[in-house]
């Protein structure tokens, strides 16, 4: 089962999406009114359609893949309630160069979600990287995951956490 | 000597709380070794034929006589009773038990040391030049330089999975015994006009399957931006460096695919964003490091010892040892000493428990409590008054480190090969033992005057044999094991990468190929001050290579 956490506790116990639905190319499995995840091309092509789609009571978010450069969206960042990056595997690692310019760049102040390949033993550099919430890999264990935030209580260098505003994120479901 | 701070502990006690619980997850087969290895990678411990490999960190190659003794304690209570000094100034041991090595961290953790990106894809140990803080040629003592990458480099959230291992090298002097330019960074440390110190930045050289010298990006970085522009470089490569193959994941081939002008525009555009970033560095934060760095303390000296020259004048050995193994300092009275591990029937770079001990209680006796790893795989003691020189030279006599070989022949840089590596296609520790026997004459090695002869075991190059002024690779042909020569590489300011030449020899026709390398060069120098590398550079390989076939065949 999906497994959606913040560094306070699990977010989502049920479908490990936080009630966002993401889209791959069937428009009718959306519904009105609905929290959407879309890929890059599709946001950028039809971003207007898709927020009348949403209206005032959904959401938008984008999903980014390794490759996806993050200026693409540095204009529309208000326009979106969720960013998730994905991680294919947990070795690569763009993933952190794209949250670090999304967050220290852009300013990006949404929820910046890890997606894919995320495992308790990267957690701790993905929080400082700026990502907030992390769906797990199915195998991880919960207890352990949130032990990961607290791997180092110190840290020699800037990252890009420092622009996350914590008093923002929402306390465990 | 950086003094560490209890934030600097406690950094290095939670590493070691980080990876015994990794281990045992994976021990209790809760963390696959797909999903461990990385981890593993990241403190320092591969998966070799025999048994793991632990490669423990000597930040920029600077150790203390209590960290000395900690890894003979090691050597003797978890390993073999030896240890290997590495092409990269670190310590590496060879037969630690997987489930015992949270016990060694955690008792290097004791005396400040670590294994921290020791391996992986991450950026790795800071080297530098052996000679600095004494080199009479430093125009910036490039230790604080190192820390301050050290410290922005260790755990860096950004920075820790990048496309493949990422190793950074810093000069300040006038000659590079840094190689700065086959690193993917190389710094060199300088003042312009106006005396302030800034960074000339290479970026892109290496060895490898794909040896590249490196291109200067940067002539004059002022060094408040040091972090920054590595942040924009680092950024760039993290971003657009090759994942689909290891082979060609390498900054070096971003830098030559994209062509550097590119790789430089990329560079300067992300930096214009990052430059004056929370990463800019003020006054007081080198200032702060740099109050954390012990230094050497220096008596007012006469610069010659009448009773050193007298002995000079007596003993030819000792002159001779004095020739190759002492260095200048930069302060009058003083010398700086290479220790040589480069010994007949004992492999390049390795020292057992006892020498590391007995080489501990010489740094306290005659150098301060200090020693230095080179990337030759030697040792140094920087701070020797001249007048104890005899005393030192009889020591290191009876412990065997006195053998006057820098520069020489004698001093073959060989990585550990087929003996312990898996990638290894062929032996060199065998290789390199075999012509240090063929050359066993210190006269003859005097008379063929300074040559650097590298050995790797692999394409993969940690011994450097690009620029060796001969170099020997190892190469699988047919599950055999061959080796390919290159001749007129060379290392330091006008770096070259040597030329291959010809088809590759059987192992046991490797000493003679050398020798007749030697002998062509004897017969064509000009000079006696024409070194070997000289002379490939005013002939070109032909002559070497028509000797050495003409005499193969």
């Amino acid at each position: 089962m999906p497994k959606l956490i913040n560094r306070y506790g699990l977010v989502d116990t049920v479908a490990g999406t936080d009630g966002w639905i993401e889209y791959t190319g069937d428009a009718n499995a959306i519904p009105v009114g609905a929290k959407v995840l879309l890929p890059l091309t599709e946001f950028r092509e039809f971003s207007g359609t898709w927020q009348k789609h949403v209206g005032v009571n959904g959401a938008l978010g984008v999903k980014l893949s390794p490759a996806d450069d993050p200026a693409l969206i540095a204009n529309d960042l208000e326009k979106l309630a969720l960013i998730a990056i994905e991680f294919p595997a947990y070795t690569d690692g763009r993933g952190y160069s794209t949250a670090t310019l999304l967050r220290e760049r852009y300013r990006f102040i949404g929820e910046l979600r890890a997606v894919g390949d995320v495992q308790r033993d990267q957690i701790f550099l993905m929080a400082r990287a700026g990502f907030t919430t992390f769906a797990l890999r199915d195998d991880q264990s919960i207890a352990k995951s949130l032990a990961a935030f607290n791997d180092f209580s110190s840290y020699y260098q800037h990252a890009a956490d420092r622009y996350v505003n914590r008093s923002a994120m929402p306390l465990a479901a | 000597m950086y003094q560490y701070t209890a934030f600097d502990q406690r950094l290095v006690d939670e590493r070691v709380a980080q990876f015994r619980d990794q281990t045992e997850r994976h021990l209790a087969g809760k963390l696959s070794g797909d999903d461990f290895k990385v981890l593993r990678l990241q403190n320092g411990l591969y998966i070799q034929k025999h048994a793991p490999m632990l490669r423990v960190a000597i930040p920029y190659g600077l150790v203390n006589t209590k960290q000395v003794r900690m890894f003979a304690h090691i050597a003797r209570k978890y390993d073999r009773d030896y240890a290997h000094f590495s092409t990269r100034q670190n310590i590496q041991f060879n037969w630690p038990e997987l489930s015992r090595v949270p016990d060694i961290l955690a008792d290097l953790a004791t005396v400040q040391m670590h294994a921290i990106q020791t391996s992986g894809n991450c950026i790795r140990n800071t080297t530098t030049d052996q000679f600095a803080g004494v080199a009479p040629d430093e125009v910036v003592n490039p230790l604080v330089w190192a820390e301050i990458i050290r410290q922005w480099s260790t755990i860096h959230p950004e920075f820790a999975y990048l496309p493949r291992k990422f190793k950074i090298a810093i000069s300040g002097s006038a000659k590079d015994r840094a190689a700065t330019l086959v690193h993917d960074i190389g710094l060199v440390a300088l003042k312009n006009d106006a005396g302030q110190i800034g960074f000339r930045v290479i970026v892109g050289g290496g060895l490898g399957r794909t040896p590249i010298v490196g291109t200067a990006i940067r002539e004059f970085l002022p060094w408040q931006h040091l972090i920054t522009y590595l942040e924009a470089v680092l950024r760039v490569y993290n971003r657009l460096g090759r994942r689909d193959n290891k082979y060609k994941a390498r900054i070096k081939i971003l830098v030559k695919e994209s062509t550097p002008a590119q790789f430089t525009e990329w560079v300067e555009a992300e930096f214009e964003a990052t430059k004056n970033g929370a990463s800019l560095l003020s006054q007081h934060e080198i200032d702060v490091v740099s109050a954390r760095f012990t230094q050497p303390v220096y008596q007012s000296l006469p610069s010659d010892d009448a009773a050193t020259v007298t002995f000079t004048a007596a003993n030819s050995e000792f002159a001779r040892w004095q020739r190759r193994n002492v260095h200048a300092h930069r302060v009058s009275g003083y010398a700086a000493v290479t220790l040589s591990l480069k010994r007949i029937g004992v492999p390049p770079g390795d020292i057992t428990a006892d020498e590391l001990d007995r080489v501990a209680a010489l740094a306290d006796k005659f150098n301060q409590g200090e020693l230095r790893v080179t990337h030759e795989q030697n040792l140094v003691f920087s701070d020797i008054e001249v007048s104890a020189l005899p005393e030192l030279w009889r020591e290191l006599k009876s412990l065997g480190m006195a053998t006057p070989n820098i520069g020489l022949i004698g001093n073959i840089i060989a990585c550990p090969g087929g003996d312990f590596c898996d990638l290894a296609n062929a032996v060199s520790i065998p290789v390199a033992a075999a012509i240090h026997e063929r050359f066993e004459s210190l006269d003859y090695q005097f008379d063929i005057g300074e040559l650097d002869l590298n050995i790797s075991g692999c394409i993969n190059a940690c011994g450097h044999h690009h620029v060796g002024h001969i170099g020997i690779l190892g190469v699988d042909k047919h599950e055999e094991e061959w080796y390919q020569i290159t001749i007129g590489g060379t290392q330091g300011n006008n770096a070259k990468i040597g030329k291959i030449i010809g088809p590759s020899f059987a192992r046991a026709a490797v000493p003679d190929v050398v020798e007749n390398l030697i002998q062509t060069y004897l017969s064509l120098r000009e000079r006696d001050d024409e070194r070997f590398v000289d002379v490939v550079a005013r002939t070109g390989i032909e002559p070497f290579k028509e000797r050495v076939y003409a005499e193969a065949n």
